[in-house]
């Protein structure tokens, strides 16, 4: 099988986010950046499903600026065949109608089997690149899978997708389809040493295509802000010994203990 | 007027609490974008939800009827829902934020030609310019999003728009139409009942909830003592917990998880994304536990302490025991 994982690099989430002096992004200066979570179950995934199938291929893909180059080579030490970067912007602000269509490109010639994508980017949330793209390419998609199992003989791919309450739905989809993950659905790797070794030498190619923006519209990002902290909120002050007291009457001045 | 169109989510021949809370969204739009509102309810046996939408909305609605609407497909909403929304020409077309609306909306914006914009939690117009507010950077940041000139898919956040229900004068019109759009490259196969209730969380009066910020299974021991301070109390925990093998997702709050509302909800290293929030924001009193100022959970609680929960809750329990003993 011939498989595509996509993946996103965005700034850790552990981070202090101050919004940069122009508005439209955070001020990226000494922020650490690595694979989104929800790609890392991407890539196992796609790792899962070559084990099972030999002979098949796991291409890494991540559109971006040069610095995106590392998040490909860390699915590269984690077991992906080969890696590939389609150049888009200076990071910042990325409309996932301009990504999808970077990655279609990418995608249209290769004749991949499944593709296999994050249910959502931790930055952005949009939780759209992945079924933007499955359209774009004209297969088959489901997003949120907890669970999948592709068929013996290749020809379709059977999905759990989470959806409220708990429950499951489940679907069948031929290949190739495109399905984005929930984090839960394997455990991911860590790197193998002989893999981070291959990673070293390996180059990850820049592939530039232009993204056509003819036919949907694209957003614009007015500004990103910090969220005003509610006024409900009654933060408590003082030493921890302090809190610890306040937070004791608090509770049960409301005959809560 | 370009209209705006309401894709209304049904749940076995009902419409979906979302479906209410997408109209109203839609007609806080229509105030800031003015163009006519129109429901579009698709399914099998949609009749009853279609008069249904119309007497509660007093909106047009356009029912479409389709037997392959049964189970849920991306493939078969997108293709029925695409051919009965391009004749319309609307400008916004209006999805509830779900695990169905996400599924299928981007790709039914890429059939009409159309941006998209998701999980939406406010709208505003700034200098005369229409502005969609989300999260991003897990709650930590907000995102004002200027949709494209032309057509738009919009998803909107449950919960965020509330359903006022203002009885209409006169309840909207019903147009009964067909689609026999039939999925090709997808099939249904059922759903699995959700997980093996815990009766425990839905009675619990106090529920003590841990995040990944516990950073390590070994204290949960920490938050299970914490709960033993509480009568009638039970352990919950996020996704992120219940994903890391530390805790068994019959425990999970939040959208794929349990809706609780206890009295008292103690989140302990959880930052509070909206899908968390979602399973516990109607508690009657929230307490957050966070080493991070800025975590978003902070947003929802009535109660914070900015603290490592590490070496502030053995300190909370022995404060209690210091005050139940003297
Ligand atoms: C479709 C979908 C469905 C989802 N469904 C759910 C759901 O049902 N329920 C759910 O919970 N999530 C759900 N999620 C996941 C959700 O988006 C978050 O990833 C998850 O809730 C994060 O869990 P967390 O808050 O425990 O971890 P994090 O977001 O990593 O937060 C950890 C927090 O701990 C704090 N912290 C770290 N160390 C300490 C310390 N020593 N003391 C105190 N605080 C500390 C940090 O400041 C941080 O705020 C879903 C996601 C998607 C895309
Ligand atoms: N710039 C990108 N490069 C590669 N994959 C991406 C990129 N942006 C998003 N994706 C993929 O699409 C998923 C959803 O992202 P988003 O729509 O931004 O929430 C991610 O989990 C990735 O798998």
């Amino acid at each position: 099988m011939k498989i595509l994982v996509c993946v996103k690099q965005v700034v850790d989430s552990e981070s202090v986010i101050a919004i940069a002096p122009s508005g439209s992004w955070i001020a990226e200066e000494g922020l650490v950046f690595r694979m989104n979570r929800f790609d890392e179950y991407a890539v196992e995934e796609s790792l899962v499903i070559r084990d099972t199938f030999p002979g098949s291929v796991v291409t890494a893909l991540s559109v971006g600026p040069a610095r995106v180059e590392s998040t490909v080579r860390r699915a590269i030490e984690m077991g992906a065949d080969r890696g590939v970067r389609v150049p888009l912007g200076e990071g910042g602000y990325a409309s996932p109608m301009a990504v999808a269509s970077l990655a279609a490109a990418h995608a249209r010639d290769e004749g991949y089997d499944l593709i296999l994508c994050g249910a959502m980017a931790e930055d952005d949330m949009h939780a759209q690149v992945g079924p933007l793209l499955a359209e774009m390419l004209g297969i088959p998609s489901a997003s949120s899978a907890i669970a999948l199992k592709t068929a013996d003989d290749a020809s379709a791919v059977r999905v759990e997708r989470e959806i409220e309450g708990g429950s499951r739905e489940i679907l069948e989809l031929s290949l190739p389809a495109l399905v984005a993950v929930q984090p839960g659905i394997n455990r991911p790797r860590y790197p193998s040493l002989s893999n981070v070794l291959r990673a070293k030498g390996q180059p990850v190619p820049e592939e530039p295509h232009a993204a056509d923006e003819s036919a949907n519209g694209i957003e614009r990002l007015a500004r990103l802000r910090l969220p005003e902290r509610s006024s409900r909120c009654e933060m408590l002050e003082g030493s921890s010994a302090e809190k610890a007291e306040k937070l004791l009457a608090l509770l049960a001045a409301k005959s809560l203990i | 007027m370009e209209p705006i169109v309401i894709a209304a989510e049904l749940d076995n021949g009902t419409a979906h609490p979302a479906s209410l809370e997408a109209v109203c969204f839609a007609r806080a739009l229509s105030r800031l974008a003015p163009g006519p509102l129109v429901i579009i309810a698709a399914g099998r046996d949609v009749r009853m939800a279609a008069d249904g939408l119309a007497a509660a909305t007093g909106i047009d609605v356009i029912a479409v009827e389709n037997e392959h609407m049964a189970e849920y497909t991306g493939e078969t909403w997108k293709k029925t829902l695409a051919a009965s929304i391009a004749p319309l020409a609307p400008r916004f077309v209006v999805i509830p934020h779900s695990a169905r609306g996400y599924d299928f909306a981007p790709g039914l914006a890429v059939r009409l030609g159309a941006g998209c914009v998701t999980a939406i939690e406010a709208l505003s117009e700034r200098e005369g310019v229409l502005e969609f507010t989300r999260l991003a950077f897990g709650g930590k940041a907000l995102m004002d999003i200027v949709p494209p000139r032309g057509r738009s898919v919009l998803t909107v956040q449950p919960g965020a728009f509330p359903a006022e229900a203002p009885a209409p004068a006169a309840p909207g019109t019903v147009t009964l139409t067909r689609s026999t759009a039939a999925p090709e490259r997808s099939r249904p196969l059922g759903r699995t009942a959700s997980g093996p209730e815990t009766a425990s969380l839905n009675e619990a009066e106090v529920i003590v909830a841990a995040g990944r910020g516990i950073g390590k299974k070994e204290n949960l021991e920490l938050i299970r003592a914490l709960a033993a301070l509480f009568p009638r109390s039970a352990l919950a925990g996020s996704r992120a917990v219940c994903d890391a093998g530390w805790l068994e997702y019959a425990r999970q709050v939040g959208v794929t998880g349990k809706t609780v509302s206890p009295r008292l909800y103690i989140a302990c290293g959880i930052s509070g994304t909206a899908q968390h929030l979602a399973g516990m924001k109607n508690s009657q009193t929230i307490v957050a536990i966070n080493t991070d100022a800025g975590a978003p959970i902070f947003n929802v609680a009535h109660v914070g302490v900015v603290e490592d929960l590490t070496r502030f809750i053995p300190l909370l329990i022995e404060t209690r025991g210091k005050a139940v003993k003297g």
